[in-house]
């Protein structure tokens, strides 16, 4: 086997599709650097052919996500035209704008789940996610929020980016949304790019520090009240994996390669599609109003950095790795922020271990 | 004013610059091809007064970084994958790219050099710098500074690398010693919330294989809760398996055990096969963002 994201049959399992970059948060890790509206957002005519084309293209599910999503008035109405074609359709929102009326519009708009950004506790919270115009604490936002989303009937997750700042705060943030009766929580690591580059003090962790890291998530996943979600940037292949990585059908898994242009694709807020959210500017592969999405996701050679991958062009620790193969060097875009290539990434556990 | 406390590899700066002169290079372009197309342009526009100014601008932005560090750090210590070339051969080549004694001159040295340098040793030559003042954080190969280059940090040229090319994601069956003998009974911890039978198969098999405790207290919770088809049809595979095979059994139902659902029927023969060959819980394919994994 040289590349098994070659071998398996394309799909869109999830798309990411960010409506905007219009945000009332500035937050320290935001990869878009997002807060102003850009003036080149698909207009609601076009999000809603987007979203047709979502659907025609077999997308099963969609995250809504930003910016702030919920600034941008018409996403109720691309929620109902994806959830009504059985698309299964997830928000996800710092919490600032969901009240119950809010959330009564999501459920009317068959969203099926909705999910707060949560970055640790009240004063970490409020120092990474800024608020623009001194908004009261946003961790009482979210809080509320998740509390709201809990009593209703969608289902409720939290997503976390794990920092130097947050990582002493993981076991009250674990009761913490244990207590919210958050059923989900995804948790992945701050990436180096955006605004996280700008920052003058140490925000990321350390590669030395996974092994706790993931030693930790697999005590929180044991308990078994809180289901743990760890994104791909968090891996890969040390003992704690196979519980830490749980497939859909609720078995063990473990890391099997970035599959971004392959089971995945994000959509930007100005058309650019790419094969996953995290991917930097370059790795857009077409835009919707150039050329109808279907026909961006039908051309798999878009998504070569996957779909004709190759062994020989890893570099560093990766190249060495005795699961090389599958692994891909893990998250491309951990690996293409952290060392200029997607062909080596020092964030793997397997590594620190060795 | 501070600077960032994140640096960005020599490699980042210099696709940088290439894209911004226009060089078509793709996000997925390996290191070899990006120093390879920097020489490209070295040699192409060597007489080219416009393409000098932003080279001098990238060197210059290297070179301050060098000179003063600050607190700023690559995000990992191996960031830098210029940092795994072979400095040996770099060295090699770079004597072998200078010209002739008395042909140098004082100035102009980069556009004397640079176009007759290989690609790799474009790359050593910008690490060399960058590693000079320990800006490459606190990687343990960039110890690149002072030694001329005699000392080799590419730990990737060993036979290691032939002999992991076969490797698979099977367990190694040497890892596991199951002899199925009686076990000392002495409440090792891993056990203490155990409630299999202490004499039973299945209990044996945990308890004297070579799996760490981790596993053991794990498959111990899954084989607590089989249902009496699982739990004849595992002991039948235990007690008659060879050891190899058990290994990869119990490698199986580690990843198999927490919440499957092939738990919800009964054991059927054809389980036994699809356990040994680990392919019973074959596994659904991650993805990024958002999701239930029942959604």
């Amino acid at each position: 086997m040289t590349n098994f994201a070659a071998q398996i049959r394309r799909s869109i399992q999830h798309c990411v599709w960010d409506l905007t970059t219009a945000c009332n948060l500035r937050c320290l890790h935001c990869e878009l650097e997002a807060g102003r509206r850009d003036p080149a957002e698909l207009s609601p005519a076009e999000a809603l052919v987007v979203a047709h084309d979502l659907v025609d293209a077999g997308a099963r599910r969609v995250s809504l996500s930003g910016g702030e999503p919920l600034l941008r008035k018409d996403w109720p109405e691309l929620c109902q035209h994806l959830a009504r074609a059985g698309v299964w359709v997830s928000i996800v929102t710092n919490g600032l704008l969901l009240d119950a009326e809010t959330l009564s519009r999501a459920v009317a708009a068959g969203a099926q789940a909705v999910t707060v950004s949560l970055d640790g506790l009240r004063e970490i919270h409020d120092r990474i996610r800024v608020s623009p115009n001194g908004a009261p604490s946003r961790f009482d936002s979210a809080v509320r929020a998740l509390q709201l989303v809990a009593a209703s009937p969608l289902r409720t997750s939290a997503i976390t980016h794990i920092n130097r700042w947050n990582l002493p705060q993981l076991d009250e943030l674990y009761e913490l949304v244990e207590t919210l009766g958050v059923e989900l929580w995804q948790v992945q690591l701050a990436f180096p790019f955006g605004r996280v580059l700008a920052l003058r003090e140490p925000y990321l962790i350390d590669p030395s520090e996974l092994p706790d890291l993931a030693a930790k998530l697999a005590r929180f996943q044991q308990k078994g009240r809180v289901r743990i979600a760890p994104a791909d940037s968090i891996g890969y292949y040390d003992r704690h994996e196979p519980l830490l990585r749980i497939n859909r059908d609720g078995r063990r898994s473990f890391w099997m390669g970035c599959m971004a242009g392959c089971l995945g694709v994000a959509i930007a807020s100005n058309g650019d599609v790419k094969g996953c959210p995290a991917l930097p500017q370059e790795f857009v592969v077409g835009n919707v109003r150039n050329e109808p999405f279907g026909a961006i996701w039908a051309d798999a050679s878009r998504f070569a950095y996957n779909t004709e991958w190759r062994e020989e062009l890893l570099e560093g620790g990766c190249a060495q790795c005795d699961f090389r193969r599958i692994c891909r060097a893990g998250c491309t875009a951990m690996a293409y922020a952290l060392t200029g290539t997607i062909y080596d990434n020092p964030f793997c556990l397997q590594r620190v271990r060795s | 004013m501070s600077r960032p406390a994140l640096a960005l590899t020599i490699t980042h700066r210099v696709r940088a610059f290439l894209r911004s002169q226009g060089a078509t290079l793709r996000p997925w372009t390996g290191l070899d091809d990006t120093y390879a197309e920097l020489h490209r342009l070295l040699s192409e526009r060597r007489d080219d007064t416009a393409f000098w100014g932003p080279l001098r601008e990238l060197l210059a932005d290297i070179l301050t970084r060098v000179s003063s560090p600050g607190t700023t750090s690559l995000p990992a210590p191996q960031a830098e994958l210029l940092a795994s070339w072979d400095v040996d051969q770099l060295v090699r080549d770079l004597r072998a790219a200078l010209p002739e004694a008395g042909e140098a001159t004082a100035s102009g040295l980069i556009e004397r050099f640079a176009p007759q340098a290989s690609a790799p040793v474009l790359g050593g030559f910008l690490l060399l710098g960058w590693f000079a003042s320990g800006c490459g954080g606190t990687a343990s190969s960039g110890d690149a500074s002072g030694t001329g280059g005699t000392t080799s940090v590419d730990a990737g040229t060993d036979a290691s690398v032939d002999a992991a090319a076969d490797a698979t994601l099977t367990v190694d069956a040497a890892a596991v010693d199951v002899t199925l003998t009686p076990v000392d009974t002495g409440a090792p911890e891993w056990d203490r919330d155990c409630t299999l039978d202490r004499s039973s198969v299945l209990y044996r098999a945990i308890a004297s294989s070579t799996v760490d405790d981790f596993a053991r207290s794990d498959l111990c919770s899954c084989f607590s809760t089989l249902d009496p088809s699982w739990n004849a049809g595992l002991t039948e595979l235990f007690a008659t398996a060879t050891p190899e095979e058990v290994a990869a059994a119990l490698y199986e139902m580690e990843d198999c055990c927490w919440g499957s659902p092939a738990f919800s029927g009964d054991y059927q023969e054809a389980y036994r096969e699809q356990l040994l060959d680990g392919t019973l819980c074959y596994m659904a394919l991650p993805y990024r963002g958002v999701s239930f994994p029942d959604s």
